[in-house]
């Protein structure tokens, strides 16, 4: 079965950092598959996130998305971009926008579908994530979950192939963590390709196909969610990390 | 005072007002533009460009607008004989030093805007321009309008020192009949025609800064 992302030997240098942010990382993931990755903060885990969304460019490495290689030519970047997305740590949804403009928006201007087709699809993720009765709010006005849901759907409504998670809890009242972690397992029930980084290691373990612990920018485990989580759980450094989160 | 003179001297005021408001809105009009490509040159990624930006505005900013006014007028004029419109050299100085004011601000606002906005327009396939005109633009605006409101007030008062060079806006004009009247009234006169002109002033401003005001950053 072809891989939805190959990572293959990537490194990241921050020209003003004593040491890589990331080395010869190597992973990949197939259609329909979630991958959790987790690790202390500064293991490398939003840097590799931002080289597979083209928010950064790699030093060396390859990274293909459905098959497409990044920095190779403006064309397939393009292309490969629109079958990503990212939900960010805290939102970054537009703030002028209302919520349904927030999700209408990208579809119209980048995607070039027409204004009832990308107001149509709002309206079906509005209700799916349960905000439709929101959907001429300012995203100033909504809780921390309900704006992390929105930027679910409007990470979403761009139809992509695979989406991204930067820690899309660690922004959130711990009361709020719970209906954004239920559209996420809903999506995995949907089998939307999805990488999520978190510290939620319950939902980590519940959700995940593939978990992935990173430290000082290298894959120090990698194996199948109840491997790496499960009541298996062998590896020490994994075990102490998890016992530091409480 | 009699009437008679006192009401010779309001129609020269008015036309004093009509001199002043002509500076006002042609300095407004060339020194925003002015100030919007002063900041695209400040903060390029040519080091030369962005330091001899930063020199010019360092010394706008760090000398006094009435010298300004003499320097562009005299220095043309009478050293290098060029003749030159007395008007004009007043409009290039009062344009280029509000240009550097309004170009600081107009930084400080597009440098306040969350990276990470721009971040999820480059994620979510805007190109470039998209980014500037549909997420950018409307947040720096929303974000400058209250010091830029300030900055203009600001410009309001700094027509008088175009009275230094002997043109006649409404400062000059109050001052000239003052002298002549030996009465402080044609001041106060004109003090009060300057304070409504800016009431009206901030008055748009809040108008402006409402409109914008439906949602939070």
């Amino acid at each position: 079965m072809s891989n939805i992302l190959e990572i293959r030997n990537v490194t990241k240098i921050y020209p003003d950092m004593p040491r890589p942010a990331l080395e010869n990382v190597s992973l990949s993931l197939e259609k329909g598959q979630v991958l959790s990755i987790i690790g202390p903060s500064g293991s490398g885990k939003s840097t590799l996130m931002r080289c597979c969304t083209q928010l950064e460019k790699c030093t060396s490495g390859e990274i293909e998305i459905c098959g497409i290689p990044l920095g190779k030519s403006k064309e397939d970047d393009r292309k490969a971009l629109l079958k990503t997305s990212l939900v960010f740590q805290n939102f970054n949804l537009f703030p002028h926008f209302t919520v349904k403009r927030n999700i209408t928006e990208a579809q119209v201007k980048v995607l070039k579908r027409s204004k009832e087709e990308a107001s149509r699809i709002a309206d079906e993720l509005l209700k799916r994530i349960g905000l439709y009765d929101k959907k001429d709010t300012y995203p100033c006005y909504l809780s921390g979950g309900q704006a992390q849901r929105v930027s679910i759907a409007r990470s979403l409504a761009v139809s992509p192939e695979i989406m991204f998670f930067d820690e899309p809890t660690s922004a959130l009242d711990p009361e709020l963590t719970g209906e954004v972690l239920k559209i996420i397992k809903d999506l995995a029930l949907a089998k939307m390709t999805m990488v999520i980084i978190t510290h939620e290691m319950r939902f980590a373990h519940d959700v995940s196909d593939k978990v992935v612990f990173l430290e000082n920018g290298h894959v120090l485990v990698e194996g199948k969610s109840d491997e790496v989580l499960g009541e298996a759980l062998t590896n020490e450094r994994v075990r102490k990390f998890i016992s530091s989160l409480g | 005072m009699s009437s008679a003179v006192f009401g010779k001297f309001l129609l020269q005021l008015l036309e004093g007002m009509g001199v002043t408001l002509e500076i006002f809105f042609l300095t407004l009009i060339l020194s925003v533009p002015l100030g919007v490509l002063v900041t695209i040159l400040r903060l390029s990624k040519n080091k030369i460009v962005s330091a001899i930006i930063r020199l010019y505005i360092t010394i706008m900013r760090g000398t006094p607008l009435i010298l300004q006014l003499y320097f562009f007028y005299f220095v043309p004029c009478l050293m290098l004989n060029l003749k030159i419109d007395k008007m004009v050299a007043i409009l290039f100085a009062m344009a280029l030093n509000y240009a550097a004011y309004f170009a600081e601000i107009f930084r400080s606002g597009y440098q306040a805007i969350p990276q990470g906005l721009k971040e999820a327009g480059k994620v979510f396939g805007y190109s470039k321009k998209q980014i500037f005109f549909s997420i950018s633009l409307p947040l720096v605006t929303k974000r400058i309008l209250p010091s830029f409101a300030g900055e203009v007030i600001t410009l309001v008062k700094d027509t008088a020192l175009v009275s230094a060079l002997g043109v006649l806006e409404m400062y000059k004009v109050a001052q000239n009949v003052t002298n002549r009247m030996v009465s402080p009234l044609p001041l106060v006169v004109a003090g009060v025609f300057y304070f409504i002109f800016n009431a009206i002033v901030s008055k748009t401003f809040s108008l402006i800064e409402k409109r914008f005001s439906y949602y939070n950053f």
